[in-house]
């Protein structure tokens, strides 16, 4: 049996079994073992397993992760969210969405200090789908840009994904980061026209409303400084390359840790939930490396990433033809399973492919956030969903059907996608900051 | 049964707060490693001790993340099945782990073996590393445990139906 061969059945059956629900990490892990057994011996299988786990488990660059977990996890227990909302809600609530809009750019705001969409999803439809069914507004309006919102918490730096990307390729994190604020402002610039336009034509989904004075505005941007400091302090720092992504991080827990304590917003159970929340988050991200590392192993002796390049490139199609493909495949992929997941499945094949096309590693790694961001919010795995799902049937008032918050995403999806767009036609956004880097 | 589970509990919740305590201290070391290197003084083999202490900390939270399923798995097609299908299905799958961490065990207790007669030591504290590679066997055990209790519970689960 020839190596490719064994490649694409190790690729089948790990999808096979991936629809047993067995743990994704799981997985990988067993038939990358197996793949790599079956290609070497089993000796080689056995001692690759105990020294993968231990290496990925002990690597310096990988702290990074429960790190920058831990910050956000402070960020969510200590109610930072809130006061981000209340400034957007103070400056924007009374325009016809304005508390939509004011939602998406806390998001986004709340995402400078969050690496996890999901998290941000989930804090600010604690905090914002309460405000907008008091308004009245369509549940599809204000699901669907909680979730979509949620999703800017990846693209926004700290990202998890993007520090998995980082290393899975070995691309700078702190690079990878500065290229994802202007494409998360983007992003977020896209939503707020798109809620605008949406509340042009059905004003019911979106009514005004409180108006705030001048006065109470500008007193509430005090909210958003301590954010704004701890954001300037961590992005700063990696920026003229004063820290480390792991020092980085841990500055950013212990700035997060210092505003929730002075001004009182922390208790010790919340701090401790944070503490407990963040391991069993690291524990999957950390498995899930682990076993994508195994798999990646087992894929490299099989050849099969080169081949699928230099097959795919037999072909002489138009580079933006076969990135189109590659982004195709990362979208019906993420309406199928976690984003994390996938990046970690699909970067080793794809990843060489992409760079024998001439384009940008760290473009690359923007363009697949922005893509598996879409996944994210897409039916019928799409997280996100069932955060906000879950959330609004906890709150006063009842939940919201599955359909309205489908039904609410389909035009932030539009925005992603004319997002990613823009950003494949102008990579100068995406790159301008990482080239100014020291 | 119930003994068992208690038993587990209580171990995966010491475990937890170990785990707690090593994932903060990583984050306060990393912080005065940076303060200190601002006064020229920085913490000699901090990275060294983060990255052992991050070790410490996962493998603390291998068991209670697998107890209280915090793996992500793809639930798409198996929801669909009948509650006998999904319960067989699952034991299948866990029978799976429970046979992959078992290796994964036995191989880094053997590799904290080879290790320790290599008499490897950290690069710049000098400090032995096969503990820290025993300490995640350890985490490796409990979890393995944890599945064998799964698995007993997905059989007890199948015999009601």
């Amino acid at each position: 049996m020839s190596s490719t061969l064994i490649g694409v059945i190790g690729i089948v059956l790990m999808v096979g079994v991936f629809m047993t629900r067995m743990p994704v990490a799981y997985v990988m892990a067993t038939v990358g073992f197996l793949g790599f057994t079956v290609m070497a011996s089993l000796n080689a299988g056995l001692n690759l397993l105990a020294k993968d786990f231990y290496e990925v488990f002990s690597s310096y660059g990988l702290t990074t992760i429960p790190l920058f977990i831990l910050m956000g996890q402070l960020a969510f227990n200590s109610g930072i969210s809130s006061k981000l909302y209340e400034t957007g809600y103070k400056f924007l609530g009374h325009k016809k969405g304005g508390l939509a809009i004011a939602t998406v750019s806390a998001c986004t705001a709340f995402g400078a200090v969050c690496g996890s969409s999901a998290a941000t999803a989930a804090t600010m439809a604690t905090v914002g789908l309460p405000e907008m069914k008091k308004f009245q507004y369509g549940d599809e309006l204000a699901a669907g840009s909680v979730a979509s919102g949620g999703g800017l918490g990846m693209i926004m730096p700290p990202s998890v994904v993007l520090i998995v990307y980082g290393i899975l390729t070995e691309q700078s994190i702190g690079k990878l980061f500065m290229a994802g604020i202007l494409p998360a402002l983007l992003v977020t610039v896209l939503f707020i026209i798109t809620i605008m336009i949406w509340c042009h034509f059905v004003p019911d989904q979106g009514p005004r409303g409180r108006v705030y004075s001048w006065k109470e505005r500008f007193k509430s941007l005090g909210g958003m400084g301590e954010t704004l400091i701890v954001f300037a302090l961590v992005m700063g720092g990696l920026f003229f390359g004063l820290f480390t992504p792991t020092e980085a991080a841990a500055v950013g827990v212990m700035g997060v840790l210092g505003v929730a304590v002075i001004r009182r917003q922390i208790s010790w159970q919340r701090f401790v939930d944070a503490l407990y929340e963040t391991l069993k988050t690291s524990c999957m991200v950390m498995m899930l490396v682990a076993g994508a590392t195994v798999f990646g192993k087992f894929l490299a002796v099989t050849r099969i990433p080169y081949d699928i390049a230099s097959w795919i490139g037999g072909f002489d199609l138009p580079p933006i033809l076969i990135l189109g493909m590659v982004v195709f495949v990362y979208f019906i992929g993420g309406c199928f399973m976690d984003s994390l997941a996938l990046v970690m499945l699909t970067v080793p094949i794809f990843f060489p492919l992409v760079l024998g096309l001439g384009y940008d590693p760290i473009w690359f790694g923007i363009i697949i956030v922005m893509v598996t961001e879409m996944g994210v919010i897409t039916p019928p795995v799409g997280i996100n969903v069932y955060v906000v799902y879950g959330v609004a049937r906890g709150l006063p008032g009842g939940g919201m059907p599955l359909e309205s918050i489908f039904k609410g995403i389909a035009p932030f999806m539009v925005a992603v996608l004319v997002g990613t767009i823009i950003l494949a036609i102008f990579p100068q956004i995406i790159l301008v900051l990482p080239n100014l880097m020291y | 049964m119930e003994s068992f589970r208690k038993m587990l509990s209580f171990i995966s919740d010491k475990l937890k707060v170990v785990g707690a305590v090593f994932l903060f201290g990583m984050a306060v070391l990393t912080c005065l490693d940076v303060i200190g290197r601002l006064f020229k003084h920085p913490i000699f083999g901090s990275v060294e001790l983060v990255s052992f202490m991050g070790v410490i900390a996962v493998a603390c939270s291998l068991p209670f993340t697998h107890m209280e399923g915090g793996h992500i798995g793809v639930e798409l097609v198996v929801r669909k099945f009948s509650r006998k299908i999904r319960d067989t299905i699952k034991l299948c799958t866990e029978v799976l782990s429970l046979i992959l961490f078992s290796l994964v065990t036995w191989k880094m207790f053997e590799y904290c073996i080879k290790v320790k007669n290599s008499g490897e030591l950290s690069m710049n504290l000098q400090l032995p590393e096969y503990g820290v590679i025993f300490l995640l066997g350890c985490g490796f055990v409990i979890l393995t445990i944890a599945i064998a209790y799964s698995i007993l519970k997905t059989i007890s689960d199948l015999s009601k139906i």
